[in-house]
């Protein structure tokens, strides 16, 4: 009873509690003077909706900080300008200029320049622009983060993708779901995350290790979703999308509809769902047998809102059916064989188009309930979030097992399922000798259970964490450290050789960072980070045994892991050399102690059959890498984008590269513009291509059994249209149409991180349209 | 202070579902699907041959020109003290089963099935037939082919797959 003992005290020092918030947004400004644009200090802004007041500094400057989403009223006043009154709708950080008009005694129309800064300014972190985030409606979430440099995308077939962020994947990168980790069956290569980017209205990445505010999974970066914050100026209005793809002939419908609580002020809601279905993918010479999927997601939020205090309670279910390539579906040895030798995938050659699912294929179900609630104290604001997760996993054969019952053609030979209760408390305080904080526990629960062929065990879980992080602003520098303290206790239970093993692992550890940035200049500005993060084992690493037919290898897990340390530093700089340039680079150095991998190991000899063997190992090694942004816009609406990744991966106890690696790629756009020009928004349309090198850094095999199954693929270079159109309609109302087409050459390639590269070729051509209204 | 009560049992009820599906020690492993760990090839007049996961190449040893009738039962070991014959389950989805007998390296035997479902061979009862002495593998596959059983070895998963060495003598 011990872990009772843990959430007791947990509860204790919790209690009241439930939830928190997203009050996290900045409003900064400069003020001008008019006529010559020079800055003004001693201004006095206030705020009058919270009454907060900010003078300006010598560069004309104020910040307001941790500001609820809303409407707000900016006054400014200075005793030689006119007074100057402006209303902002405030949903997401923003930047404002304000001009004042020397003894004047009118108000002057004031500019508004909207501009995004980074809510972890100390981190490495990218956002998806608008742009871009539009464009990947319809494709999965991989995908989407796939557009920022440092990420590739780990495949299982045409329909199954995770992200790789800086080489690292899986139990290694957390993806927060509208603030909350996402906790289900995330070890296995081929789960892909359980979320609707439709839900999405902004999609970022921090690339640093982030483990003492996120915790044991965020050595390799976080990755975060989240929805569009319910602004008190957020009045009854909706999105629908439509969004057609001809590969897999895939449709999708997805809506939201939000609004306000009539009299009663403070009170948002939003209703938001998808509904996907498609048949089976193609790649440029074959259908790829049986690759249809069917989605259907909904989510709800309602949230109250006032300076003191607020609540937003959270609902959301994912479901999604996955078909698995047939063909990859392999029984033992000369199954595999067979398969290698096969220029295309066996039996491709009499597939045609059907939206028909059948065994083997993947079902998800995975709900998010979540609560947050905040309280403005005197020293600072508690937030409180309380999550309950609940993730079941079904994979299911080519063939239903036998000796089953009649009934048995629908059971699923991996049946996982996972509750996980989160719990989290933070208190962010108020500025107490230039230093800004936030202090927080965090408790996590969870309780695995498996039905079906034994994979891996089932098990009751605890991690319990206290935490925090100052920041300090000094002059043209801004510092941050970090401290976390993690507690897990595992309680597992397998059966081997009918034998019931049940065993206790705990682990502990404390992780820190460091980071520190320096505005050089106002157009160059340079950051560094440096992170201590930890890992404990997961129980598939220390206790996997078994078939894993999707893949058609034996997995077999290593009781005797430590748990994984990695000290990660990353540098970057943002740097505006020009008018027209835009130049952001990053480069980090990851050195992991304990560095646990699988690779192949031989052939494992079961009744089944023998199969390809793989083995947890660990080691220490080594990751290293550079991200390149650049931007040039040679003359008004015409843009180049360019964006490379580099990536070198070491094993430092045999020299040897580490496998399964993502390669090298760099991807380069054209765009041009125009817009806005009365109703008519903007209009462009993009050409590009997306190079990614052969992956050469892989390992020698010490035996032609220990090596990759083949090596890896050609490097290839594949091409991209992209365009949109939007228009006002009036009433508030916007419309845009967009589309994609992807592989526009229809060109046959296989990727090193897929990991049905051994049977199939990538997807060919898919022409993508989308249409869009806001109201 | 009636929203102050409303407010407390809002969060009561939200920790409700965290008491519910909280505990402290992991449920039993089910077990999993049957698994067939023990393949036994009986010869009438001649020896009786078995495949143990975990244990090296079993080597049937035969006589040259002879004909031997063969019977193979699969039987789960998982638990020594409940085993159980799979045969059975087999023979009644025999529709949904066939077992296939790959002779390859040169051994001079020829394998064929003397069962049926009432339609196609089944193979859990076969004929031997030897000739020259001669050494060689034979591969036997359980293959599961519900709905899809049309004679050959093709279709379906392998619930079997195991290697038997074989000298003839």
């Amino acid at each position: 009873m011990k872990c009772w003992l843990i959430w007791g005290t947990l509860l204790l020092t919790g209690w009241g509690t439930l939830t928190a918030q997203t009050c996290d947004l900045q409003l900064s400004g400069k003020v001008f003077e008019l006529e010559q644009e020079l800055p003004i200090p001693f201004a006095q802004v206030r705020l009058v909706e919270t009454d907060q007041v900010a003078l300006t500094d010598e560069n004309g400057v104020f910040h307001f900080k941790e500001l609820c989403p809303g409407q707000y009223t900016l006054v400014c006043e200075h005793s030689a300008y006119a007074r100057h009154e402006l209303l902002h709708d405030l949903e997401e950080d923003h930047d404002v200029t304000i001009n004042l008009e020397a003894g004047s005694k009118n108000l002057d129309t004031v500019v508004v320049l909207g501009h995004r800064a980074a809510a972890e300014a100390l981190q490495s972190k990218q956002v998806l622009d608008k742009v871009t985030l539009a464009e990947t409606r319809g494709q999965d979430l991989a995908s989407a983060v796939a557009r920022l440099p440092g990420v590739s995308i780990l495949r299982t077939g045409g329909n199954i993708g995770k992200p790789v962020v800086h080489g690292l994947h899986s139990n290694r990168v957390v993806i927060l779901n509208n603030g909350i980790p996402l906790e289900g069956q995330q070890w296995g290569s081929e789960h892909a995350p359980e979320i609707d980017p439709f839900l999405a209205s902004s999609i970022a990445l921090i690339k640093g290790a982030e483990s003492v505010r996120y915790g044991a999974g965020a050595m390799g970066g976080v990755i975060l979703v989240e929805p569009r914050p319910l602004g008190d100026s957020l009045q009854f209005g909706g999105k629908v999308h439509l969004v057609g793809q001809s590969n897999g002939r895939q449709g999708i419908v997805s809506g939201q509809l939000h609004g306000g609580l009539g009299k009663h002020p403070g009170w948002k809601w939003r209703v938001q769902g998808t509904l996907k279905k498609g048949g089976n993918l193609r790649a440029p010479n074959y259908f790829l047998e049986n690759t249809g999927e069917r989605g259907q997601n909904f989510s709800g939020t309602l949230r109250y809102q006032s300076w003191k205090k607020g609540l937003e309670i959270f609902y959301s279910r994912f479901h999604t059916r996955l078909g698995i390539l047939s063909s990859a579906h392999l029984g033992g040895r000369s199954d595999l064989e067979a398969a290698l030798e096969s220029p295309i995938p066996i039996g491709a050659d009499t597939v045609g188009f059907t939206y028909d699912l059948k065994r083997p294929y993947q079902d998800i179900t995975h709900n998010l309930a979540k609560a947050k609630a905040y309280w403005r104290l005197p020293g600072g604001r508690l937030d409180v979030v309380y999550a309950y997760q609940y993730n079941r996993r079904r994979e299911f054969d080519k063939h239903k097992p036998r000796g089953r019952d009649e009934n048995g053609q629908d059971k699923a030979e991996l049946d996982f399922q996972i509750h996980t209760h989160f719990l989290e408390g933070l208190w962010k305080h108020e500025p107490w000798k230039g230093m800004l904080g936030t202090w927080g526990v965090s408790g996590l629960y969870q309780n695995n259970y498996l039905n079906g062929r034994p994979f891996i065990p089932n098990f009751v879980a605890f991690n319990g964490a206290v935490f925090g992080s100052e920041r300090l602003k000094l002059g043209r520098w801004e510092w941050e450290a970090g401290l976390r303290y993690d507690y897990r206790w595992v309680h597992s239970a397998r059966e081997v050789r009918g034998q019931d093993i049940f065993e206790i692992q705990d682990f502990q550890s404390v992780s820190w960072n460091l980071g520190g940035m320096v505005k050089v200049s106002e157009l160059f500005h340079l950051k560094a980070h440096l992170g201590r993060a930890w890992r404990p084992p997961h129980v598939n690493e220390l206790f996997s045994d078994g078939l894993h037919h999707g893949a058609g290898t034996v997995e077999i897990g290593n009781p005797d892991l430590d748990a994984e340390q990695a000290l990660k530093g990353i540098a970057s700089l943002e740097w505006f050399p020009g008018q027209n340039w835009q130049i952001d680079l990053s480069t980090y150095y990851q050195r992991f102690g304990n560095f646990i991998y699988k690779r192949p190991d031989g052939l494992a000899v079961t009744v089944r059959g023998t199969f390809p063997q793989l083995t947890y190992v660990q080691t220490p090694a080594r990751l290293q890498g550079a991200d390149l942004s650049l931007r040039y816009q040679p003359k008004a609406g015409l843009t180049w984008e360019g964006q490379a990744s580099w990536l070198d991966a070491l094993d430092l106890n045999n020299g040897q590269p580490l496998i399964y690696m993502p390669a090298n790629w760099w991807e380069s756009t054209l765009g041009y513009q125009i817009g806005p020009k009365g109703t008519h928004v903007v209009s462009y349309l993009k050409v590009g291509l997306r190079q990614v090198a052969e992956q050469t850094r892989v390992p020698i095999a010490a035996s032609p059994e220990e090596d990759d199954w083949l090596p890896p693929p050609a490097g290839y270079t594949i091409w991209h249209l992209r365009w949109a159109t939007e228009w006002e309609l009036g009433n508030k109302r916007r419309l845009e149409i967009g589309g994609r087409v992807d592989n526009l050459f229809n060109l046959a390639y296989r990727d090193y991180l897929n990991r049905f590269r051994y049977f199939s070729d990538e997807l060919g051509r898919n022409i993508q349209l989308r249409v869009s209204l806001l109201f | 202070m009636k929203k102050a009560i409303i407010y407390r049992l809002a969060l009561v009820a939200m920790v409700l579902p965290f008491f519910l599906t909280t505990a402290c020690t992991p449920e039993e492993p089910d077990g999993g699907e049957e698994e067939i760990t023990t393949v036994t090839l009986t010869f009438t007049n001649g020896p009786t041959v078995t495949w143990k996961e975990g244990g090296a190449t079993p080597t049937i040893t035969l006589d040259a020109n002879t004909t031997y009738a063969v019977a193979a039962t699969f039987l789960n070991e998982e638990d020594p003290n409940d085993v159980e014959d799979v045969t059975e389950e087999i023979r009644a989805e025999d529709d949904e089963h066939i077992v296939c007998y790959e002779v390859t390296g040169g051994a001079n035997l020829t394998i064929t099935r003397t069962d049926s479902d009432g339609t196609y061979e089944v193979g859990l009862a076969t004929s031997w037939v030897t000739t020259d002495a001669s050494s060689g593998t034979m591969l036997l596959k359980l293959r599961h082919q519900p709905g899809v059983k049309d004679g050959t070895c093709t279709p379906g998963d392998s619930d079997v797959e195991v290697d038997f060495n074989v000298e003839i003598q």
